[in-house]
């Protein structure tokens, strides 16, 4: 999560910053323009071709005037939720309006003298994303009558001020728009994946795997003498657990391996791969306990959950880089952020499905619950209080599993007796296999 | 689109120098009017797969003539402000200024008609 905040204080500050000084900005050439308005004198300006007849030319002149307005961080951000989600974008109205005007000012600077320019036409350029530019260019005429001076030719303030949202009116309204959309692609993708990944079948799955993870992975297939012998008896031990009760995950090649990490915890990786962190290891007391744990691991796979996950980060990648394709500071930032979100873990149920896959395998193994609803509650321990939180967060709390566990076990009606103890279950292991 | 619009504000927009059959009394300057229109990024990725085929992309379409309406009612509504009857000889230019999304500006000659 650091390596998201430090770059999104950066980017407030950054925008932050622009909203102030393109405020100021916006301020001082609005005030600059009506001045400069305001001292020009009256004249006659059309946008007809056509020669106004009842003058005395001497001679006439084309003068042409134009601006190029930046816009500011701030108004680049509205601008890009605003592309987003669709609708007009009011960030730039103010600005165009400004820089039609300032065109219009610099055209007739050049012909203070003239009583009519004729034939004006507006061009815009497109030197860069997000600048405004202005180009005016017009006939003028110079008779033998001085403009009139006098009334200043500047629209009245009511003409300019067109209906127009606040700026901090338009964040608030793209920037909901922009998160309720990300929402709704978010879940969306969520159906999708779990559509497409139940389609891809074990094997594809493992022969997908192993082509990405060529070349880079340390984890080549292993023989029984390449493991340690814990990783031996965790993997012996999936494989002792009845077939049928596995379901699709029968299919796998299952590994283990045993990570070095004070956490109790374990993983789920793509192709069969069981991380176990010593953690756990310490944690549990009992053989059961730890078929439980990993029995859920495989629940995971039954659900295809782990592809899942892959599956959201793959859309949400994408999603940001068509969003903010061309800004790298902000690419970045953005990028990072599908990753997190797929490493909150698997949603709420896909956690309780696999707890009762759990449940079932240690059923299979053992023909007895004992132990399986044991390990949580000693995960239980360490965790932080229950509360409204665990409803907002994706993982349940360890102890609504113990909750959820016990009432199907006592549902189910099914026999609980103690557990074999892990250390004696490990000896005799080692004893076998010697 | 019609040259001659009667827009909500009232004032008649034409792009023609004048109106038939009516007088033009004064000049009353340059009015202008602009708006940048967009369609969420469904659309865009609809209108990718349209352009790659070929045929209307109605979405984008209806964006152009969201656009244009909108920049003729603000031209209007300035034309309004200072008191013209008409807008005369109206033009459209375009730009961009975001990516993917629609820029377009009216102007014209506000006048007072007799």
């Amino acid at each position: 999560m650091e390596e998201l905040l430090v770059p999104a204080i950066l980017l407030s500050c950054l925008i932050g910053i622009a909203f102030i000084t393109g405020r100021i900005a916006d301020r001082l050439h609005e005030t600059a323009l009506s001045r400069d308005e305001a001292a020009l004198p009256r004249q006659d300006i059309s946008t007809d071709e056509d020669f106004p007849g009842e003058i005395n030319m001497i001679y006439s002149q084309m003068v042409s005037g134009c601006v190029v307005i930046g816009e500011d961080r701030f108004r680049n951000l509205l601008s890009r939720l605003r592309v987003f989600v669709g609708g007009t974008l009011v960030a730039h109205d103010a600005a165009i309006e400004r820089a039609q005007r300032e065109a219009m000012l610099r055209m007739r600077v050049q012909a203070k003298s003239a009583t009519h320019i004729v034939g004006v036409r507006f061009v815009s350029a497109s030197l860069g994303r997000g600048m405004i530019e202005m180009a005016a260019y017009g006939t003028a005429l110079f008779t033998d009558k001085k403009p009139a001076g006098g009334a200043p030719s500047t629209l009245p303030k009511r003409a300019i001020e067109v209906k127009r949202k606040s700026l901090l009116l338009e964040l608030f309204s793209a920037s909901t728009s922009f998160a309720l959309l990300c929402w709704l692609v978010y879940t969306a993708s969520g159906f999708m994946t779990e559509w497409a990944t139940h389609q891809i079948s074990v094997e594809d799955e493992i022969a997908i795997w192993s082509e990405v993870t060529e070349g880079e992975t340390d984890w080549p297939k292993r023989s029984d003498a390449e493991r340690y012998p814990v990783e031996r008896y965790l993997r012996d031990l999936i494989l002792s657990i009845p077939k049928e009760a596995l379901g699709e995950a029968a299919a796998y090649d299952f590994d283990v391996f045993v990570i070095p990490n004070d956490i109790p915890n374990a993983a789920a990786l793509p192709g069969g791969r069981i991380l176990v962190h010593t953690g756990m290891l310490d944690l549990v007391e009992t053989e059961n306990e730890l078929l439980a744990v990993l029995g859920h691991e495989i629940g995971h796979y039954n659900g295809r959950d782990h592809l899942e996950g892959l599956g959201r980060s793959v859309v949400g990648v994408a999603l940001s880089a068509m969003l903010f394709q061309t800004d790298a500071v902000l690419t970045v930032w953005i990028a990072g952020w599908p990753k997190i979100l797929a490493d909150l873990h698997y949603s709420r149920s896909q956690e309780l499905d696999a707890d009762i896959w759990g449940l079932d395998i240690a059923m299979a193994k053992y023909g007895h619950a004992g132990g399986v609803s044991g390990v949580f509650e000693k995960l239980g321990y360490g965790a932080p209080e229950e509360g409204v939180l665990d409803y907002l967060t994706t993982h349940p709390h360890p102890m609504e599993r113990v909750r959820i566990l016990d009432a199907m076990i006592a549902k189910r009606d099914l026999p609980v007796k103690d557990g074999i103890p892990l250390e004696q279950a490990f000896a005799d292991y080692l004893a076998n296999i010697e | 689109m019609s040259t001659v619009n009667k827009t909500v504000s009232g004032v008649e927009v034409v792009t023609i120098s004048n109106i038939p059959g009516r007088d033009i009394t004064e000049n009353l300057g340059i009015v202008f009017g602009s708006s940048v229109q967009s369609r969420s990024f469904l659309f865009d990725i609809f209108a990718t797969f349209r352009n790659m085929f070929g045929g209307e992309i109605r979405a984008y379409t209806k964006l152009l003539d969201t656009a244009q309406k909108e920049a003729v009612d603000r031209m209007a509504r300035q034309a309004e402000a200072i008191g013209a009857d008409a807008v005369v000889d109206v033009h459209f230019s375009t730009s961009q200024i975001a990516y993917k999304a629609a820029e377009i500006f009216a102007y014209g000659t506000a006048i007072k008609l007799k």
